[in-house]
């Protein structure tokens, strides 16, 4: 089945109301999909979505559209702030909201990172806090409201009737933390280390061309030969570094005992010896390399580039194929095209 | 009224482990699937803890990571017999999940080609870390290190200090958001058809997704960080950044519109200089910004700064030092969290997030903790030997659990 095959989809109509970077974001991904999606805008001083190209697909409007226009959607993503009056559909309403009790606007990233924990995991929490350098909420809660609004499509297709979803910016922030939450609700699991369980060494390991990131697992045999080659093989039998467990609670002196060791050497040398010892590695990329030089995205095929001044603007496409196919990020009607 | 949930009639076969594929398909589950989880001999990879906090001998994460599965069944696919067994179960199914490496479903003959033929209108998902081809295509991965290779952790850390991995499976959990997502893309591409469905995605996908805005503005030169770290502040509005209180707190303060802007000035009796009254002034001067509102900051609790920014319209709240602070909010706890009995029932009572949606027609919520090892945690299972009418989404046409009032 091609992407233009999916006529049931192709033929569905989304209306963006209110500008929302989540709700930005999933229009452009329903769009993508082959819906025709239409975003009214009103005048504003929040970041526009249109830089990140998550407006490329869609039909821009200016103002709001009456409640006869509103009428002939199928699918409305509302990101106006609660005060605004409830969307009136035969569709689906998909509501995104900061909380249930406010306005999308009232929870941005670095407030939702704060309230739920994510500033626990960053950076030493013990002295001053940083935040997830991505805006991972703003994304997931963006794909969260994909998922209500596919959802609620096949839901109203068997019954018929609306449907109305809400989506909210700490919800999804509280379900990205979801596995730590179970740690923690048991007091006499918790393991008093603000981080992921299974990593050790802690951070990036700096070589002397870049910076690689690696994890031994289970593979014992293999942490042993990596020490091996950094001529520091009894290591592996050093009681604090044996086992997995082991190496997540003695991390930070785990760290000290490494760094060194690998400092000097070319990153690339590192990285062949922890392939060949099994270990979960890879280079720690910058954002720029990501488009001048790395091979795996290279074949991914995944970014489209824009022209911009005399330069170009990367843009993100769907993170997933259907039938070997990566739903486009088109510029449609000859709106939204940089 | 209406109570069948959204995928409710729909049944899905889960072979994956970890937390990527598992997590995708509990919130399938959520959404009112049926699943049926696979598991290798001994249970899958996170029930041996791995490091993981561990009650009474069995790892708590993979408790909420894989929850709402109807039953686990052990099977060791490397045995004939037992591929014919997950055959039979595929027959009847709806979706197969799978996360392998590449190669693994060429190996086991368990790839979409072969599963196609044992079931012509299947929807067949996998979810690898860095995608099926390429260079890095067979490489382990983990999502703090596939974080590392698609960019995310290069823009983590403190200005101008050195980049660091997040201490935590984020990426794991965002692929899993996007996983389900794509499932549900390729259910409704299932409407009105009858040919199968094959998807595919991977961590890495998910990663270049996370920091397409940085991506973006990295390449059109736009941001001034450079896709270096940022600390505790944002990109693109300033300030929204984490501020010191009184009380060695912090508080998150994000002031992007003029009215935002003047109601912050207001409350700290903070006089800006001329230019900082439009985003892009303070934008460009956002380390005097930043710093001129950090001088005033300090002259509050954390408490009392956070309800009176609220109060006057700008976006607040305070910094969390670990989730454990997090969890201690109440108001939070409650609204974003419940609380299940573990299974076994010596485990007690855990605690899961709860789903990020509301649905007004239908009751979607996190269900119960994954059942033991060959345990069925809902007698709901037997009805997946029912046969069923053939023909475009006969999974809700013809199964007996959808109720609608209606008709």
């Amino acid at each position: 089945m091609s992407l233009e095959a999916m006529e049931w989809i192709r033929g569905l109509s989304v209306c963006e109301l209110g500008g929302s970077l989540p709700g930005a974001l999933c229009g452009s991904h329903l769009g993508s999909l082959g819906m025709s999606v239409t975003a009214w805008r009103g005048a504003s001083e929040r970041v526009q979505p249109d830089a990140w190209g998550w407006d490329w697909c869609k039909h821009v409007r200016a103002g709001e559209p009456t409640p006869t226009e509103l009428a002939r959607y199928d699918v409305v993503i509302d990101g106006r702030p609660l005060e605004t009056e409830p969307v009136r559909t035969v569709g689906v309403l998909c509501r995104i909201l900061g909380d249930w009790n406010t306005g999308i606007e009232k929870m941005p990233e670095v407030v939702v990172q704060s309230i739920t924990g994510f500033t626990g995991y960053v950076g030493n929490s013990f002295e001053q806090p940083i935040r997830v350098g991505a805006p991972v909420v703003t994304l997931s809660t963006g794909v969260a409201a994909a998922h209500a609004s596919l959802a609620g499509l096949l839901w109203r297709r068997r019954s018929d009737a609306p449907c109305h979803v809400t989506v909210t910016a700490v919800g999804v922030g509280v379900a990205l933390l979801g596995n730590n939450i179970t740690s923690e609700s048991e007091p006499d699991a918790r393991t008093g280390f603000a981080g992921e369980a299974t990593a050790a060494p802690v951070r990036g390991v700096p070589c002397a061309d870049g910076i690689v990131d690696f994890t031994f697992f289970r593979e014992n045999d293999g942490f042993r030969r990596f020490c091996q080659w950094l001529g520091r093989g009894e290591l592996a039998d050093d009681e604090r570094f044996a086992s997995l467990r082991a190496r997540r609670d003695h991390a930070e002196e785990l760290d000290a005992v490494l760094l060194p060791l690998i400092a000097t050497r070319q990153a690339g040398d590192v990285l062949a010896q922890l392939e060949a010892a099994g270990a979960a590695c890879s280079r720690m990329f910058e954002v720029a390399e990501l488009v001048s030089m790395h091979p795996q995205v290279q074949v991914l095929d995944m970014l489209r580039f824009a022209p911009e001044g005399g330069g170009k603007r990367a843009l993100v496409q769907l993170p997933w194929l259907i039938n070997g196919d990566r739903p486009p990020l088109t510029p449609i009607d000859g709106t939204n095209k940089r | 009224m209406i109570t069948a949930k959204p995928l409710q009639g729909m049944r899905v076969v889960d072979v994956t482990e970890g937390a990527q594929g598992p997590f995708a398909v509990s919130l399938l589950a959520d959404l009112g699937a049926s699943v049926v989880k696979i598991e290798r001999p001994g249970g899958e990879l996170m029930r041996r803890g791995f490091g993981h906090p561990l009650k009474n001998g069995i790892p708590l994460a993979v408790l909420s990571i894989a929850r709402g599965r109807m039953v686990s069944i052990e099977l060791d696919l490397k045995l004939a017999d037992d591929r014919v067994r997950l055959l039979e179960i595929v027959r009847a199914a709806d979706i197969f999940v799978q996360n392998w490496r590449p190669g693994i479903a060429e190996d086991l003959g368990l790839t979409f080609t072969d599963l196609k033929r044992e079931n012509e209108r299947l929807i067949y998902a996998s979810a690898s870390g860095f995608g099926t081809r390429g260079p890095y295509a067979g490489l382990p991965s983990l999502g703090s290190i596939t974080a590392s290779c698609g960019g995310m952790s290069s823009i983590n850390g403190p200005i101008g200090g050195p980049a660091e991995r997040v201490r935590l499976a984020l990426l794991d959990f965002i692929s899993a958001m996007v996983t389900a997502e794509m499932i549900l893309a390729g259910i409704a591409a299932q409407v009105d058809a009858t040919e199968p469905v094959h998807l595919e995605t991977s961590q890495l996908e998910s990663a270049l997704a996370a920091i397409a805005p940085v991506l973006a503005a990295v390449t059109a030169g736009e941001d001034r960080f450079a896709g270096r770290p940022c600390g505790p502040s944002d990109r693109w509005v300033v300030p929204s950044s984490l501020f010191p209180c009184t009380d060695d707190g912090y508080v998150a303060i994000h002031a992007e519109t003029r009215a935002e802007w003047e109601a912050l000035c207001s409350v700290l009796e903070l006089r800006p200089e001329v230019g900082w009254e439009t985003s892009a002034g303070r934008l460009a001067d956002w380390e005097r910004v930043e710093a001129a509102v950090a001088a005033v900051t300090t002259g509050w609790d954390v408490v009392g700064l956070v309800t009176e920014l609220r109060a006057q319209g700008v976006p607040a709240g305070p910094v969390r030092r670990s989730l454990a602070e997090a969890m201690a909010d109440r108001r939070l706890a409650d609204e974003h969290m419940v609380w299940r009995p573990g299974r076994p029932e010596t485990l007690g009572w855990i605690a899961m997030a709860q789903v990020p949606w509301r649905f007004a027609e239908c009751d979607v919520r996190a269900l119960w903790p994954l059942p033991p090892l060959n345990s069925d945690a809902s007698p709901d299972w037997h009805w997946w030997a029912e046969p069923r009418t053939p023909g475009p989404q006969a999974w809700w046409r013809g199964h007996r659990a959808v109720v609608n009032d209606r008709e």
